[in-house]
C-alpha cells in the first residue's frame, strides 16, 4: 500500500517490517566454529546419537519381550484342552478328540467389540507437570436406586 | 468367495471319491469336516460307556486292598486360572537424563545463534505499555527466548553460547522458575514504579512432580509414582503378594474371568477398561508333587495361569467382602513389584510388564 503525503512516499508499517525481517543484514548468518569448537560439537552431537540409539533399542526391546510374552500365552491357550493338558504325541491328541482342545484361544481371538468405547482417557497425552488432582480416586459407579 | 477347490474335495469325499483324511484347523487342530466330527463324537462317546464298568472313578475307593490294580489312571490335570493385570498409565513425562537436559539447551542456544533477530515492531505497537514491558525484560535477559539463560548471540560475547558444568540454567525447575518470576513481574499498565507497588501479581506456580503420597509411601494412594506405571498387587491367603488371580470355572472365556475376577477382588468403585480378549502373558507352574483332586477326579500335575490387561481411569479398589480372601492392595511400579513378589513370581511375570 502505498500513500503519498507531503511528496514522501510512505509505506505501510506492516509491510515495512515484514521487508525489515526478510532482508535483514543479520539474516542467515554462517554458525562459525573454530577447530576445538567443532570437536567438541562432533563429540557432543556423536553423543546424543549414541543415547538416543541405545533408548530406542531398549524400547524395541521391552516391546519385544511384551510381544514374546503374550505370543507364548496364546500359544499355550492354543495347545491345551480344557484340563490344561497339552497332548505331546500323536495317541494323546487322538485321546484329547472332544476334549475343548483350544477352547480358549478360539474365545481369546475373537475381535468383535475389541475397539468399541475406547475411552476418551485415551486421548489425554502425558504431561510436565500434573494437575491438582492428578488421579479420581473418589470416583464411583453410578447406583441403580 | 474362495470356496471351490474346497468345496469339491468335500462332494467328492461325501461320494466316495476321495480318501476321507484327517483334516483340521491350521490353528486349533480341530478337525474341520463334518463327516469327520461325527465319527469322532460317537467314539468319543461308545468308549466311556464301554470302559464304566470295570472301572471305578476314584483311587480310595478300592475295599480290598489286596485286589489286583485294574483301574483307569485318573485323568491328568493341570489347574487353569485367570489373573488381572490392572495398571494405571503414567501421568506426566519421564524425569529427564541429566545429559538431555544439557544438551537441550546446548541446542537451544546454537538455535538462538542461528535465528533471525527478533522484530520487535512486527509484534509491539511502539510506545504501548507492552512495548515498555517487553523492552524492559529483553534488556535484562538479552534475548527473546526465556529458557536459555542470559545470553545474547548478536554481542560481543555471541560465541560463548556453552554453559560451565553444573549451570542451573539446564534444570527444567530453574526454568519454570525463570518464567514465572517474569510472569510476576508484568507491568502493563505502564506507569511509575510507584503504582504497581501496590498490586502485586501472583502466578500460579506448576503441581509438584512429586506428590504428597510419594513423600508419605502411601503405596495404596493412585496418585504416586505419576511418571511410572502403576499395577494393582494384592495379598493373598497365604500371605504372597500377587495380581488378583483365581482358577477359572468351565464356561467362563478368558474375558469375562477377568472382569469377574476385578469385581470379585476389589470392587465396583473403579472405572477400568479391558485392553482386548486375549492374554498378555502367562506360566506354568508344576507341583512338586501331582495330588487327587477329589472334586474334579483328576490327577493334578500343577497350574498355568494367564494374565488380562486392564487400565484404571478413576476409582480406587476396595477389599471389603472380596471373595477371594484377599487381605491387603499397593499400586506398585515394575521396580517395586520385583521387590514384592516371590522370586519365582517374579521370574514368571516381568516379560509381560512394560519398563516403565
Amino acid at each position: 500500500m502505498l500513500k503519498r503525503k507531503g511528496g514522501k512516499m510512505q509505506r505501510d508499517p506492516r509491510v515495512r517490517a515484514i521487508r525489515y525481517h526478510l532482508w535483514h543484514s543479520k539474516a542467515m548468518r554462517p554458525l562459525r566454529f573454530s577447530r576445538m569448537r567443532g570437536l567438541r560439537h562432533w563429540t557432543i552431537a556423536r553423543a546424543y546419537a549414541l543415547f538416543k540409539h541405545r533408548r530406542r533399542q531398549a524400547l524395541e526391546r521391552d516391546l519385544e519381550r511384551q510381544y514374546t510374552a503374550m505370543r507364548a500365552a496364546v500359544e499355550a491357550l492354543r495347545l491345551m484342552d480344557e484340563r490344561g493338558v497339552v497332548a505331546r504325541t500323536e495317541a494323546e491328541r487322538a485321546a484329547q478328540q472332544g476334549a475343548g482342545v483350544g477352547r480358549l484361544y478360539r474365545i481369546a481371538m475373537g475381535k468383535q467389540g475389541v475397539w468399541d468405547q475406547v475411552p476418551i482417557e485415551y486421548a489425554r497425552v502425558q504431561t510436565e507437570f500434573p494437575a491438582k488432582e492428578p488421579f479420581n480416586e473418589g470416583w464411583r459407579r453410578p447406583r441403580k436406586e | 468367495m474362495n470356496s471351490g477347490p474346497r468345496s469339491a474335495r468335500r462332494l467328492a469325499s461325501q461320494a466316495g471319491y476321495w480318501p476321507v483324511k484327517e483334516t483340521r484347523c491350521r490353528s486349533c487342530h480341530e478337525p474341520t469336516f463334518s463327516i469327520l466330527r461325527h465319527a469322532y463324537s460317537a467314539a468319543a462317546a461308545s468308549t466311556p460307556t464301554a470302559a464304566e464298568p470295570q472301572a471305578p472313578p476314584s483311587p480310595t475307593s478300592t475295599t480290598d486292598p489286596t485286589a489286583p490294580v485294574t483301574q483307569r489312571p485318573l485323568p491328568k490335570e493341570y489347574a487353569v486360572r485367570a489373573g488381572v493385570v490392572l495398571s494405571r498409565a503414567p501421568l506426566i513425562t519421564r524425569d529427564l537424563h541429566d545429559f538431555e537436559k544439557a544438551f537441550f539447551l546446548y541446542q537451544r542456544r546454537l538455535n538462538e545463534r542461528l535465528a533471525m533477530p527478533f522484530t520487535t515492531n512486527f509484534y509491539f505497537k511502539r510506545g504501548t505499555p507492552a512495548h515498555l514491558d517487553w523492552k524492559r525484560k529483553a534488556r535484562e535477559r538479552l534475548t527473546p527466548a526465556h529458557d536459555v539463560g542470559r545470553y545474547t548471540p548478536y554481542g560481543e560475547e555471541g560465541w560463548n553460547d556453552e554453559v560451565l558444568v553444573g549451570a542451573k540454567e539446564s534444570e527444567p525447575d530453574a526454568q519454570v522458575e525463570a518464567l514465572v518470576r517474569e510472569a510476576e513481574d508484568t507491568k502493563l499498565d505502564g506507569e511509575g514504579e510507584g503504582q504497581e507497588a501496590k498490586k502485586k501479581v501472583v502466578v500460579e506456580r506448576p503441581q509438584p512432580r512429586v506428590t504428597e503420597a510419594d513423600r508419605q509411601g502411601n503405596t495404596r494412594s493412585l496418585n504416586r509414582q505419576l511418571q511410572r506405571t502403576l499395577y494393582l498387587m494384592v495379598k493373598n491367603e497365604e500371605g504372597e503378594w500377587k495380581f488378583p488371580e483365581r482358577r477359572m470355572f468351565r464356561a467362563e472365556s478368558l474375558r469375562e474371568a477377568a472382569e469377574h475376577i476385578l469385581g470379585e477382588a476389589a470392587g465396583i468403585d473403579m472405572n477400568t477398561w479391558f485392553l482386548g480378549n486375549h492374554p498378555i502373558g502367562h506360566y506354568e507352574r508344576k507341583y512338586k508333587e501331582s495330588f487327587y483332586n477329589a472334586h474334579r477326579q483328576s490327577e493334578e500335575l500343577g497350574e498355568k495361569t494367564f494374565y488380562m490387561k486392564t487400565r484404571i481411569m478413576a476409582g480406587q479398589a476396595n477389599l471389603q467382602g472380596n471373595k477371594l480372601g484377599l487381605s491387603d492392595f499397593q499400586w506398585l511400579s515394575k521396580d517395586e513389584i520385583e521387590q514384592t513378589v516371590p522370586r519365582w513370581y517374579w521370574k514368571a511375570v516381568r516379560n509381560m510388564l512394560p519398563d516403565r
